[in-house]
């Protein structure tokens, strides 16, 4: 009975402001805003750059939002970006994120265009295999092929120009699968070769933070609280944009959990002091 | 009603199946538990074909490289090559062959294992070396003048990163030896507060989880069962 | 004794390979080709491993094959499981193959602009004889209506009943009770907050204020009245925090390595 109490507090705490839709404004998050710095002063129009969506349904409530304010950063900024992942399960997730992404900048005008600005390759097995081939490879058009309906590159806008591992100017990641950010600082030879971006869940941010400090990554996403600041970020920058009012709604109901949780701790510490477990 | 709202209308149900579990473990609960297993199982072997085994394996092998219009380097060695493969790849299967047969599961074990190993030896250097170099901080920072909180925070970052790593050897401390114990005892403390930065994470993560759920409900799946009626 | 030779030498070989990769200048690398052979490599090795899992599947069944046909109790529910995987792997297939036997003809037909049609009847003679059924002539007109219609059947195929029940098997089921399998751990959490934690000793506490600390810093309302909590979770962060899972990682890194050498040298007893 306790345990259902218990489980119905969380319900309450957490699906008040989503069945109420109230917000509360997401705060500074130092790592979000650095990187969502770097990317704003570092990628221009026509700059590669790679998106890899390495997260499934267990961790898409976290990368999703990440990799969604991501890509329209840098479609904004009419950066070139393929689309790929390493994850079996993140296949729907590359299509449906990319769709949303581009009809919200079809409605304030900002048209996008797949195959010119953008391209989806879709799912690679074996990343150890691909990632190596990318730093050898002298044409990545070649390496990659086709795209995820198996058009070939070449057939896109995109893909007329043939270039190299030098010609990318950023490599994202958004991913929680454990080793996935680990195999890609072994073999792109991240900081010296790449620049990597990483956005990951919030059970890996203290891992995460040794690599940003050795400069294996270059920026970091912290979960749900950095997409959001990343979010609030891009309304900033871009005055017309509409915000993403779903993941603003997410992250005032994460504010409200987490004061739950430390509610509870702070409850079960003190029926337990005074003898009443 | 249309496909996709079918589909909405069934993970909402499926989503509370696996919900009801909290109330008490119930035969709709297993009953979701089993189908989700059952097509996830299904799933991978299916993904792995048509994304590696069929367009990186067999084509070049049944030569339908031409028509993908995949320029080849050596056809003959990456035949051979993935025809051995293939050959090692079945050992594995071995293990439900009679008992003098096993050693081809070992076989195929020990190269699967060593390739790993050599690969790991590799990536290991390059994540590494990095790691090792940025830990080399100064312990007094001119910016140009002195910085006292960055030289603190460099000061308390080396202390941390020396005494966590010799927590870790345990033939160096002597169980008996106070400075030996309280060195330990503030090595467990730096140890706990990375473990306490994790369980804070982790329950933000967890909730996120939870949170994606419930708006998917809200603003997805209650509105496609409304639209029934 | 012979084996335990034989698979030491394949060890080393095939372990081998890499550290010699990695560690041979570049000079060496162009005579040899590495770059070249290196991804066929690579995809050999990964190969032998995509066969392992097919053993997954055969334990699968054999675990709930004996239930159901034993009869044991709640057969019913590996049944589920078994036909639930007997669909998925059908559906998943049977497009892949529709589409796929299209798609090769259609390659075909294209390959047909530069190549004679004799020529790569003997390369690919299975495809030839599905085109030559179609189109015993082989005029412009007839391929060209046969490619139409190749990629006609392509596209009803992706809104066909064997795609439309994979689509509901994927996106119905196999993504949203996954997400929702991962968010009870969230209920777990809360359970475990009240009950489990409990700070009665010194590192009770500094674990509890640690968490308290990365918790707090991003919180909005908390933040609201005390701002210097996010300067010292970021402080907590990048400097403590860090450096004790550096600590941690380089002793996992170097045990790692350890572990790799001892493998690749055949050390490690597999058997």
């Amino acid at each position: 009975m306790k345990l259902l109490a218990i489980y119905a507090g969380l319900i309450l705490a957490v699906g008040v402001p989503i069945f109420f839709s109230f917000y509360v404004r997401p705060p500074l998050n130092l790592a979000a805003d650095s990187f969502f710095k770097n990317v704003e002063e570092t990628i221009n129009q026509g700059d590669i750059t790679f998106l890899s969506f390495d997260f499934g349904p267990g961790t898409v409530a976290e990368n999703g939002p990440q990799a969604q304010v991501v890509l329209e950063h840098l479609l904004r900024k009419k950066a070139k970006v393929f689309i790929l992942s390493f994850y079996a399960l993140s296949q729907p997730f590359l299509v449906s994120i990319s769709k949303a992404v581009e009809q919200k900048l079809q409605k304030e005008g900002v048209f996008v265009t797949y195959g010119q600005d953008y391209v989806i390759i879709g799912f690679k097995p074996s990343p150890e295999l691909f990632l190596q081939s990318v730093l050898g490879a002298k044409d990545l058009i070649e390496l990659m092929g086709r795209d995820f309906r198996g058009t070939p590159l070449k057939d896109f806008e995109i893909g007329q120009s043939p270039f190299d591992y030098t010609a990318i100017k950023a490599w994202f990641q958004f991913s929680g699968l454990a080793d996935m950010l680990q195999t890609y600082i072994r073999f792109l030879e991240t900081g010296k070769k790449l620049k990597l971006y990483h956005g990951c869940t919030s059970i890996t941010v203290p891992e995460s933070y040794i690599y940003l400090d050795s400069g294996q990554i270059s920026g970091l996403l912290e979960g749900l609280a950095g997409s959001s600041w990343y979010e609030s970020l891009l309304s900033k920058y871009f005055p017309t944009r509409e915000p993403n009012q779903r993941l603003l709604l997410q992250f005032t109901s994460l504010t409200f959990g987490q004061l739950y949780i430390i509610f509870l701790i702070i409850l079960g510490n003190l029926l337990s002091f005074f003898g009443r477990d | 009603m249309s496909l996709e709202v079918f589909i909405v209308l069934l993970a909402g149900f499926g989503t509370l199946g696996v919900y009801s579990f909290l109330i008490k473990e119930n035969s709709f609960f297993r009953l979701i538990e089993h189908i989700f297993i059952g097509i996830a199982a299904g799933y991978t072997p299916f993904y792995v074909f048509q994304n590696f085994l069929w367009p990186k394996v067999f084509v070049p092998l049944l030569g339908l490289n031409e028509l993908y219009g995949v320029d080849v380097e050596f056809p003959t060695f990456e035949r051979l090559a993935y025809i051995v493969a293939i050959v090692v790849g079945l050992f594995f299967y071995a293990q439900y062959l009679p008992k003098r047969l096993q050693i081809l599961v070992v076989i195929a074990l020990t190269i699967s294992l060593a390739a790993s190993a050599g690969l790991a030896i590799k990536g290991i250097f390059t994540e590494l070396v990095p790691q090792l170099l940025s830990s080399f901080k100064p312990i007094l920072v001119f910016n140009p003048e002195f910085d006292f909180l960055e030289s603190l925070s460099n000061i308390v970052f080396l202390a941390t990163l020396l005494l966590c790593l010799t927590y870790f050897i345990f033939t160096l401390y002597s169980s008996e030896a106070i400075v030996s114990r309280r060195l330990l005892t503030v090595a467990k403390i730096l140890l706990l507060i990375c473990f306490g930065a994790f369980f804070g994470s982790t329950i933000s993560a967890r909730l996120s989880l939870l949170i994606e759920r419930l708006v998917f409900l809200k603003e997805e799946w209650i509105p496609a069962l409304l639209g029934l009626f | 004794m012979l084996a335990q030779y034989l698979l030491r030498f394949l060890a080393f070989i095939f372990g081998g390979y890499f550290v010699f990769e990695f560690f041979s200048p570049q000079s060496w690398k162009e005579s040899l080709q590495l770059e070249k052979i290196n991804p066929v490599v690579l995809n050999a090795l990964t190969t032998v491993s995509a066969f392992a899992v097919g053993l997954g599947v055969i334990n699968l069944f054999i675990t709930h094959g004996k239930r159901v046909f034993g009869l044991y109790r709640r057969w019913f529910f590996s049944l589920v499981l078994l036909s639930s995987f007997l669909i998925t792997t059908f559906c998943g297939f049977y497009s892949f193959v529709y589409i796929e036997s299209r798609n090769l003809q259609i390659k075909f037909l294209e390959a047909l602009e530069t190549n004679s049609f004799e020529v790569l009847s003997i390369k690919h003679p299975s495809i030839a004889r599905k085109i030559f059924l179609a189109c015993p002539i082989q005029d412009s007109s007839c391929l060209q209506i046969l490619k139409d219609q190749l990629n006609r059947e392509i596209e009803q195929s992706k809104s066909g009943l064997v795609s439309n029940i994979f689509k509901v098997l994927s996106e119905g089921l196999l993504f949203p009770l996954g997400a929702a399998m991962f968010s009870l751990l969230a209920f777990y959490i809360a359970s475990a907050s009240y009950r489990a934690f409990r700070f009665r000793s010194l590192f009770g506490l500094v674990l509890l204020a640690s968490a308290l600390i990365v918790i707090l810093g991003q919180n909005s309302l908390w933040l609201s009245q005390f701002e210097f909590f996010l300067d010292l979770r970021a402080w907590l962060l990048n400097n403590v925090s860090m450096a004790a899972f550096r600590a941690i990682t380089f002793g996992a890194l170097i045990g790692g390595l350890i572990l790799a050498i001892r493998i690749w040298l055949g050390m490690e007893k597999l058997k």
